[in-house]
């Protein structure tokens, strides 16, 4: 965590305590979270003022780390990011990392660091500042590219134009289908739970009637 | 009220999604979720057949192959893989969705043909009851962000109160923005106004906010502005006190606007 507390040490208390509480919003294209993740993508600041600070992981699923194991490092946070990233994403989207900073102590959300810092971890997969087109987002994705400009439009995707054209960061990318995996298996476990049936039931209303409909457009 | 699961979807706005039956097909495990073609394409014997679908169909819902005249119906398309495997989708425009249908590895389409006399070719009411709770187990952000930020920029670049039910029917909200211009930039407050009482389909909603309704909506407008919860909201006589029967009022203040 040095070089993240580091950032946060350079920053007045005030400022700490808005940009921890900007952490824990899942709009990663807040500025004071694009501007932590900036400084973490080109280090150099002080961080011999890192001295206190301690980061532990845990959450309700399956652990993102070693569970209660204190980050002690930047290069830990990263690993344990990246981990929750590129392994499972119900863990990133439940996930959270409890900061502690001084009598300044927040649960962020895995997720939301993730969004946040996406561009400044390092991922084999996806150089920080590499860009698809609309075609290659939405082949990426497994949807038209209508939906991508959508998307775009809807602050979904976010969009780096160059010039007239829209290029989509494939961090950006990569956290929408991540969210998307997310939702398909949850929905997977839900038809599987007992739990859900009244739910399911009522899915299953709606399934009739546009079953009901595609069968009256085939015959008409 | 507009059914959440079957919100209008505009013509080319669509997802890619495989039927329980294609997934049959291709050999592909029960637990993988059938919009995650990755997962499809990594558990079945014929991943080609998967990307070609992928490449093709995120294109140009129809493909380049042609219609298959042979099921019955004018709208299901042939999908050519290597070595002759064949599989054919459908573009469902009422449910956003182009649907991999049914795959065969040998270079014959009596398959496809069985299954439409059987009736059995389209998607199932499995298959839709799958897509409608993924789509309910999408994040409160993903679902309501875009008629927030919609309202927002419309109130913000009116100057008047933008109006609407946002989410496919979830959330009636009002916003109001005071902006003030300096040089060109905008700077100001904007307010969200939830009226009550709130819908029951907030209930199919897995990520629900509860308690946190207005601050999950704060976060989806995008604006870094200071949170507050105001008693009153500017109107066209000045301001207005907060009905607190009526509405759930949330303020973001001093933010730069546009």
């Amino acid at each position: 965590m040095e070089v993240l507390s580091g950032v946060l040490c350079t920053l007045p208390d005030a400022r700490r305590e808005t940009m921890m509480a900007l952490a824990d919003r899942r709009d990663g294209s807040a500025r004071d979270l694009l501007a932590v993740s900036d400084a973490i993508a080109h280090p150099g600041h002080d961080r011999t003022a890192s001295h206190g600070y301690s980061c532990y992981s845990y959450d309700g699923g399956p652990p993102v780390a070693d569970t209660d194991t204190p980050i002690e490092s930047a290069q830990e946070l990263q690993r344990v990011l990246r981990l929750a990233r590129l392994r499972d994403e119900d863990v990133s989207a439940k996930g959270t990392v409890a900061v502690s900073f001084g009598q300044v102590r927040r649960e962020v959300s895995v997720h939301a660091l993730i969004q946040a810092l996406g561009p400044a971890l390092v991922d084999d997969t996806a150089p920080a500042e590499e860009t698809w087109t609309p075609a290659e987002a939405a082949r990426h994705l497994g949807v038209s590219r209508p939906m991508v400009y959508r998307y775009i439009e809807q602050g979904l995707l976010e969009d780096r134009p160059v010039g007239s054209h829209h290029r989509i960061p494939v961090a950006s990318a990569h956290a929408l289908a991540a969210s998307r995996r997310a939702s398909g298996r949850r929905a997977v476990e839900a038809l599987n739970d007992p739990a859900q049936q009244d739910r399911v039931a009522a899915a299953r209303e709606r399934a009739r009637a546009r079953v009901e409909a595609n069968r009256t457009g085939a015959t008409a | 009220m507009t059914d959440p699961a079957w919100p209008p979807v505009p013509d080319g706005q669509y997802e890619l999604r495989s039927t329980r039956a294609a997934m049959g097909d291709l050999g592909v495990p029960g637990r993988v979720a059938a919009g995650d073609l990755d997962a499809v394409a990594a558990t079945t014997r014929w991943p080609a057949i998967v990307e070609k679908f992928r490449e093709q169909r995120a294109l140009d819902p129809g493909g380049t192959e042609g219609p298959m005249h042979s099921v019955g119906r004018g709208d299901v398309f042939s999908l050519h893989g290597p070595d002759g495997q064949r599989a054919c989708t459908w573009y469902d425009r009422d449910a956003g969705v182009v649907w991999l249908l049914a795959f065969t590895a040998e270079h014959d389409y009596v398959l496809f043909e069985d299954r439409a006399k059987d009736g059995a070719l389209l998607p199932t009411e499995d298959d839709y009851v799958e897509l409608v709770v993924f789509r309910q187990e999408r994040e409160f952000e993903e679902v309501v962000a875009p008629g927030v930020r919609e309202l927002v920029t419309s109130a913000v670049n009116s100057g008047a109160p933008a109006r609407g039910s946002i989410g496919g029917g979830l959330l009636r909200l009002e916003v109001v923005a005071e902006v003030v211009r300096v040089d060109g930039v905008g700077i100001g407050d904007v307010y969200l106004s939830v009226a009550l009482p709130l819908d029951d389909a907030r209930n199919d909603l897995r990520d629900w906010p509860g308690a946190d309704l207005l601050q999950r909506l704060a976060d989806a407008t995008g604006l870094a502005g200071t949170l507050d919860y105001p008693s009153k909201v500017p109107d066209s006589m000045g301001t207005r006190p907060v009905r607190r029967d009526e509405e759930l009022v949330v303020a973001l203040r001093d933010d730069v606007l546009a």
